[in-house]
């Protein structure tokens, strides 16, 4: 019977393909599908701002990104010459992102493997283990935004 | 062609905003040029507190100190802006003039969503310009009167001045010299 066997089939596990990439030689590892692009770095024009992290565009052509500083959340510098910019799809619009020149790379994990941190920031999605080693998961469409706190 | 003749053809046709691009450190703003009465150069004079030109008083900062960014060292070809908007007189020094530009309202796009703080009230947009962007200061902040420190009619305890002078007014450049161009 149908309603039978949907109890009984086994759950099937996607895994996440990942680019990994550096900031300042710190590697991290994004979702593939968050990603809209890597490109080389162009100068950005700097804005005065208070939002923390946001305060620059990048103009690229007709193009006009805001440009989100993850090195400088980090405490990185993003290295190479030039270096590299990864475009996030965050949910509210893309934003640029300066990353090492290093090209990135691809991997694939299985997400039930991910190691929560304590972090609270709503862009963190725990640690992901690589070549041995852990590294940071960040989501992108929820890069920067403020972690949404529930009231009880 | 100078400004003067082109803001007669764009007032008919009510198109264009004319805009004085100028740069304070590494940013690009723009200001209504109808607010701009004038530029001055600076030279030898230095920044002073308050600046009296033409029978007006201005209270002079440094346009990047709008945004509490540090200001660049004063050089010898810092000008003097010389601003009024609504019976407010202001003067902001830039580190130089790129130009007098004409940008049709739709080549003015908003800030980005990502930016959420003060920045949305300190700029009305921006556009593209030479190859890079210039943010469009919204004159409404930038002259708000009588809300701090700086306000531009607290002119009280300043002390030092410089006033009209045979040098200083000579020096004052209008607008109307500048060529504007259009935006990309």
């Amino acid at each position: 019977m149908l309603r039978g066997q949907s109890k009984e089939a086994p759950k099937r596990v996607t895994n996440w393909s990942l680019i990994v990439l550096s900031i300042g030689g710190q590697r991290l590892a994004v979702r593939t599908e968050e990603v809209g692009g890597v490109r080389p770095w162009t100068d950005p024009m700097p804005v005065p701002s208070h939002t923390p992290f946001v305060n620059a565009l990048l103009r690229h052509d007709e193009e006009v990104l805001p440009v989100y500083d993850l090195a400088a959340r980090l405490k990185q510098q993003a290295r190479g010459a030039p270096p590299l910019c990864l475009i996030a799809k965050r949910e509210d619009g893309m934003m640029a992102v300066c990353i090492d020149g290093t090209i990135p790379t691809l991997t694939t994990i299985d997400p039930q493997t991910l190691q929560p941190s304590a972090e609270p920031a709503s862009d963190f999605l725990g640690y992901c283990v690589i070549d041995g080693e852990p590294v940071p998961l960040y989501s992108l469409t929820k890069l920067g935004l403020p972690t949404t706190i529930h009231a009880v | 062609m100078s400004l003067l003749g082109q803001s007669k053809a764009a007032a008919v046709d009510g198109e264009f905003e004319r805009l004085l691009v100028v740069a304070s450190g590494p940013v690009k703003l723009a200001l209504p040029a109808p607010i701009v009465q004038g530029m001055l150069p600076l030279g030898e004079a230095g920044i002073k507190d308050i600046v009296t030109v033409r029978g007006n008083t201005y209270r002079v900062t440094p346009l990047a100190g709008r945004w509490n960014e540090t200001p660049s060292p004063v050089m010898p070809k810092t000008l003097l802006l010389l601003c009024e908007y609504h019976g407010q007189h202001r003067g902001f020094t830039v580190d130089k003039v790129l130009g007098l530009i004409e940008v049709a309202p739709r080549q003015i796009r908003p800030l980005p969503s990502h930016f959420t703080c003060e920045e949305r009230t300190w700029f009305n947009g921006f556009f593209l310009f030479r190859g890079t962007i210039a943010l469009w200061v919204n004159p409404d902040w930038l002259l708000a009167p009588g809300n701090g420190a700086d306000a531009a009619e607290n002119l009280e305890d300043t002390s030092p001045c410089i006033t009209d002078g045979p040098c200083l007014t000579g020096d004052i450049i209008e607008l109307e010299v500048i060529d504007a161009e259009r935006a990309e």
